[in-house]
């Protein structure tokens, strides 16, 4: 899923990979939506971010970038630590 | 033949079982008389006292040998390392060592005991049928022939060890005596009765070093008999196997069941049921009581996973991940926003740098946990049988080295955080401009995740039934667990009321609800796991009908019974007061002959099937006379096939003299049984 994306030189997000908002309207609702993302999807973003015309776009999205590659480079391993941890009772009590 | 008991303590330490107690030399005193002990060692945990033992030596010259000893915790069992006396001063420096250990570590480490031990010359026995037991693995690495003896528990494990021929270490068995005041207590008038008989005359420390080293110089009672050991100090032999007391009223069967448990009981593993006390179990509150704490230990053992991974989950903070988040969002954009009028603090490049994510992923230290405990564990036999041990060792080299990557990693990570958080702490105070709030994306991602899981786990798990079993052929208990449902449920649960809503929360808000408000609720936080699921256990007859009064005395009986796996000693005191004969005859003799396999059994009756229809090992008489006021009591003793029981001054009775009275009222009235039986035949 696309979830950051440039275009006619402006920064922009996505929830869902259809609908995208301008980045500089991004809130912490919409940083922990995405979070939630991760979890069962592959994210892909755009990374020409000096394209991007208006300055206050340009941190706001680099920023965003930064984290959300922070996050992809680490979440399978997060999640295998947090799989191996439940996977004894789910193997006990769910099955 | 000396009688020794080297495994003695004086002193109380945080090893001992509370209370604390002081040293009584009386009580040392009546230990050593009443069983007649001609050889003792004084074995406190880690600690020496000098000047105690020199003390207590004097007192015991010249009926009694004292040996200085220390009872030694290593990291797995217990070791007694017992020295000769005319080497006290270098014995005194060598538990010097093991105590400023013990003080270090709480154990000391095998390969410094070893060390320690090489040029002693002690006597070194370690825990070995008594728990907790030293593994073999350990004993080998003092070396062969420094380790000739092993403790056992009880003198079952001590006829099976010395028995056995593969087993090369000589079985001794030993009080374990606490000699505290116990001149307040019903029970001081009992004495520990565990030692054994060394053979040959035993007169100087070296002596019984080199005994030791042979099986064959060692005996559970005076007469060396095989498989009979001694109790009551001695005044009674008794088997290792299923023994019956017989005796009229107040001749002293309880007092003889007393005192073998207190001999035992330290053990831990000694089940002593009572005269009565089944009926007392059966009352409605007692019962429900009984049956509560058995449900409670089996809840608590099926949800043990369980419980783990709630308390994980209280210590998540989700909140603050998500309040960093806002701050971060919101000082970002305020950020952008000043971009124009930033000044030449905000400019640094560092002001805006991001420090290295806080998570710690340790992705490769857990297995290469696992595999070294593969590697060092004791079961090597079983671990080889389907893994070899150079691929364990390949695999945890390769481990080791991707390990060490990742810990260099974190390391220079780390180092860098450290260097940069402060400037960016210090560029902040002298900007005008805002910086951005820090946030780990990963950290709430982790936190998200957990939460994700735990939700999914709880709503996964169903209701089950973990427990089905036939008590007796003729009780049928079902053990289920179910998803709390209602606010009763909930309530009983936590013996507690006023939870409000809280059912109504997913499984991880109502986990964080609880904990938030555990104050309020009154409970604890180890206790939330239970706001889930509880237990319902449901008991039926042969018929699928409720249990009546002394259908719950015989359930509550069967059910100990059962559970006497654990046990190496079982001691019943007239248990027919609540039961009748068909049932002792169809369900729990055959019961206690089983039991008599593996533990120690001693039964105290007046019931011909107890008595009689069990085909006991060994028969227990007591007996008193009164004499001008004073009462002399009595115990004669016997194989169940012998055709005369005797006591120790060689007095002797016919066994069948002695069933009939009191197993059939007497010869009389056994006869005229027989004769209405036949009467009634037709």
């Amino acid at each position: 899923m696309k979830i950051l994306k440039i275009k006619d030189s402006k920064g922009y997000f996505s929830l869902n990979g259809e609908n995208y908002f301008e980045i500089d309207n991004i809130t912490k609702d919409n940083l922990v939506e995405i979070v939630n993302l991760a979890f069962d999807n592959d994210f892909e973003y755009d990374e020409n971010v000096e394209e991007v015309k208006n300055e206050a776009q340009i941190i706001i999205y680099r920023k965003i970038l930064e984290k959300c590659k922070d996050l992809v480079s680490r979440k399978e391993s997060i999640k295998s630590k947090i799989n191996n941890k439940f996977s004894a009772a789910e193997e006990k009590y769910t099955k | 033949m000396k009688k020794i008991d080297l495994h003695i303590h004086t002193k109380w330490t945080k090893l001992d079982p509370k209370p604390k107690f002081e040293f009584s030399q009386e009580a040392l005193d009546k230990h050593v008389d009443d069983n007649g002990l001609d050889i003792i060692a004084i074995t406190n945990h880690n600690i020496f006292d000098m000047l105690q033992y020199k003390s207590i030596k004097e007192r015991l010259k010249p009926k009694c040998q004292v040996y200085p000893g220390i009872e030694v915790s290593l990291k797995y069992g217990h070791i007694l390392i017992i020295s000769n006396p005319n080497n006290l001063i270098a014995f005194n420096e060598f538990s010097e060592t093991i105590k400023k250990r013990f003080n270090e570590n709480n154990f000391i480490d095998d390969e410094e005991l070893v060390d320690l031990v090489k040029d002693g010359n002690y006597l070194i026995i370690p825990h070995y049928k008594k728990k907790p037991i030293c593994p073999k693995i350990t004993i080998e690495k003092f070396g062969e022939g420094i380790i000739f003896c092993g403790e056992v528990v009880n003198a079952k494990k001590f006829s099976l060890m010395q028995k056995d021929e593969k087993e090369n270490l000589t079985p001794v068995m030993f009080s374990d005596f606490r000699c505290k005041d116990e001149s307040n207590i019903k029970e001081s008038k009992l004495s520990s009765t565990k030692y054994i008989y060394l053979k040959g005359e035993a007169n100087q420390f070296n002596t019984v070093f080199n005994l030791l080293k042979s099986k064959k110089n060692v005996a559970l009672n005076y007469f060396d008999l095989p498989d009979v050991f001694e109790i009551d100090g001695g005044k009674i032999l008794a088997s290792e196997r299923l023994n019956v007391l017989i005796g009229r009223r107040s001749s002293g069967k309880t007092f003889t069941l007393d005192n073998i448990f207190k001999s035992y009981c330290n053990d831990k593993n000694v089940l002593y049921i009572k005269q009565f006390e089944i009926t007392k179990d059966c009352s409605s509150d007692r019962y429900d009581t009984l049956r509560d704490n058995e449900n409670h230990e089996i809840y608590e053992k099926y949800f043990e996973d369980f419980r783990s991974i709630v308390y994980f989950m209280l210590n998540i903070n989700l909140k603050e991940s998500i309040e960093r988040a806002d701050n971060f969002v919101t000082s970002l954009k305020e950020h952008a926003i000043e971009q124009r009028t930033k000044d030449a603090f905000s400019c640094a490049k560092l002001f805006s740098e991001e420090p290295f994510s806080r998570i710690e992923v340790n992705e490769y230290g857990d297995l290469l946990e696992a595999v070294t405990i593969l590697m060092d564990s004791i079961h090597n036999e079983l671990i080889e049988k389907y893994i070899k041990r150079e691929d364990l060792r390949n695999l945890g080299m390769e481990l080791l080295k991707l390990n060490k990557k990742e810990f260099m990693t974190t390391l220079v990570e780390g180092e860098v955080n450290k260097i940069l958080i402060p400037i960016k702490n210090q560029l902040k105070v002298n900007t005008s401009d805002k910086a951005i709030g820090d946030f780990d994306i990963c950290e709430l991602f982790e936190n998200k995740y957990c939460v994700y899981k735990f939700d999914q786990l709880v709503q996964g798990m169903k209701d089950k039934i973990i427990k089905d079993e036939i008590i007796g052929d003729k009780y049928h208990s079902i053990y289920k667990i179910l998803k709390i449902q209602t606010k009763k449920q909930l309530n009983s649960n936590f013996n507690k009321n006023g939870f409000g809503n809280v059912l109504k929360l997913s499984p991880y808000k109502r986990i964080e609800y609880m904990q938030n408000n555990k104050e309020k609720f009154g409970i604890e936080e180890t206790q939330i796991y239970k706001a889930f699921f509880y237990l319902l256990r449901e008991t039926t007859d042969e018929n699928n009908g409720e249990l009546s009064g002394g259908q719950k005395a015989e359930y509550s009986l069967i059910t100990k019974l059962i559970n006497v796996e654990n046990y190496d000693m079982v001691l019943i005191d007239e248990m027919e007061s609540s039961f009748d004969n068909p049932f002792l005859n169809e369900y729990i003799i055959n019961r206690i002959q089983k039991i008599s396999d593996k533990a120690i059994v001693f039964i105290s009756t007046h019931n011909n099937n107890l008595g009689v229809s069990i085909n006991p090992d060994w028969y227990i008489y007591t007996d008193f006379e009164k004499d001008e006021g004073s009462i002399s009591y009595k115990a004669y003793y016997g194989g169940a096939n012998e055709i005369e029981l005797k006591t120790n001054n060689d007095e002797k009775i016919r066994t069948k003299d002695v069933l009939v009275k009191y197993m059939e009222a007497s010869d009389k009235a056994y006869s005229e049984r027989k004769e209405i039986y036949e009467n009634i035949k037709d």
